[in-house]
């Protein structure tokens, strides 16, 4: 509002009037006809300078001077106080704005995105372990399945060697009972040649003593 | 022209918070683009003016001022001035200047 106040009041320059004044009469005319409607559609005018401005028109060809001296204050370029108020304004909205909002939050930003890239460069190196102990995993792995492959060749080996030596000894006492079980079958077979022949001697008595009482 | 206040700043940004920092970042992003790598020092200046003529057009193409009437004239944006204008444009030349004479050494 009181850039508004300030801006709205315009102060006089008589000097500038007063070397206005001599100017011919026909430019004024020319003047005139093309300034009125920008006059009204650009530049904000306080009432009483619109009923002095209505109050001019109506006795154009009487008072002309008080019509250049209404055109000369409805000037486009018409710089007050407010212009030197408004920077000063300005740059302090600029360091209050800096020391407010700016400043903190760009810090607190930041220091947020340098702990998330450490967050990120750290599961990077996480990943790197990750890939170390996974070789590891398959050298542990690869080293267990070669002991494994050696112990059951060394098992096997063993195996083989005790059961060949079983095999061995079992052929051995088989053998041993296949010959005392002949010796024993010779000894009976003799046995039971001599008892067939004792047998033969009774039946032929037998035999003699049937046909002797009968003749 | 009004002054914004933060007050918690929290991890997770908040309403309020995630607003501020989307203008922020948004200016921070055209002043990077624009200026290039010392854009730092420069990013209160723009974000300053981004912010001073954003609202003041936008106060006054949504609110007809001409309203409330006043003894001495109307009332309207600030922007509808010329006097803002130019003092704007005059600090811009300045600081370029600046800049200008701190490159040159």
């Amino acid at each position: 509002m009181a850039n508004m106040i300030m801006a709205s009041t315009k102060p006089l320059v008589p000097v500038c009037t007063s070397s206005r004044s001599p100017t011919p009469k026909l430019p004024i005319l020319q003047i005139s006809l093309p300034k009125a409607p920008t006059l009204k559609l650009k530049l904000p005018i306080s009432k009483p300078q619109m009923l002095s401005l209505l109050g001019g028109i109506a006795p154009l060809v009487l008072a002309r001077p008080s019509l250049a001296e209404e055109f000369e204050k409805a000037a486009l370029f018409d710089f007050n106080l407010t212009l030197p108020i408004i920077m000063v304004e300005f740059l302090l909205l600029m360091v209050a704005l800096d020391k407010i909002w700016f400043t903190p939050l760009g810090k607190f930003m930041d220091e947020r995105d340098a702990a998330i890239r450490e967050k990120l460069s750290s599961v990077k190196d996480t990943s790197e372990e990750v890939k170390q102990l996974e070789e590891k995993a398959n050298a542990v792995m690869a080293a267990a399945r070669a002991e494994i492959a050696a112990a059951l060749n060394t098992m096997k080996k063993e195996t083989q060697a005790e059961v060949e030596q079983k095999i061995a000894e079992g052929r051995k006492k088989v053998e041993a009972e296949l010959q005392e079980a002949l010796s024993s079958l010779e000894n009976q077979k003799e046995e039971t040649i001599k008892s067939l022949d004792s047998q033969i001697a009774a039946l032929s008595q037998e035999i003699v003593n049937k046909v002797l009482p009968t003749a | 022209s009004a002054i914004l206040i933060i007050q918690n700043l929290q991890t997770i940004p908040a309403f309020g918070q995630n607003f501020f920092e989307y203008v922020l970042e948004f200016i921070r992003d055209v002043s990077k683009t624009q200026i290039g790598e010392e854009y730092g020092p420069w990013v209160p200046f723009i974000g300053t003016l981004f912010l001073f003529i954003f609202v003041s057009n936008w106060s006054g193409a949504l609110l007809p001022w001409k309203i409330i009437q006043l003894p001495h004239g109307e009332l309207a944006a600030p922007t509808n001035d010329i006097n803002t204008t130019v003092a704007l444009a005059l600090l811009t030349s300045i600081a370029y200047f600046i800049n200008m004479e701190l490159h040159k050494l």
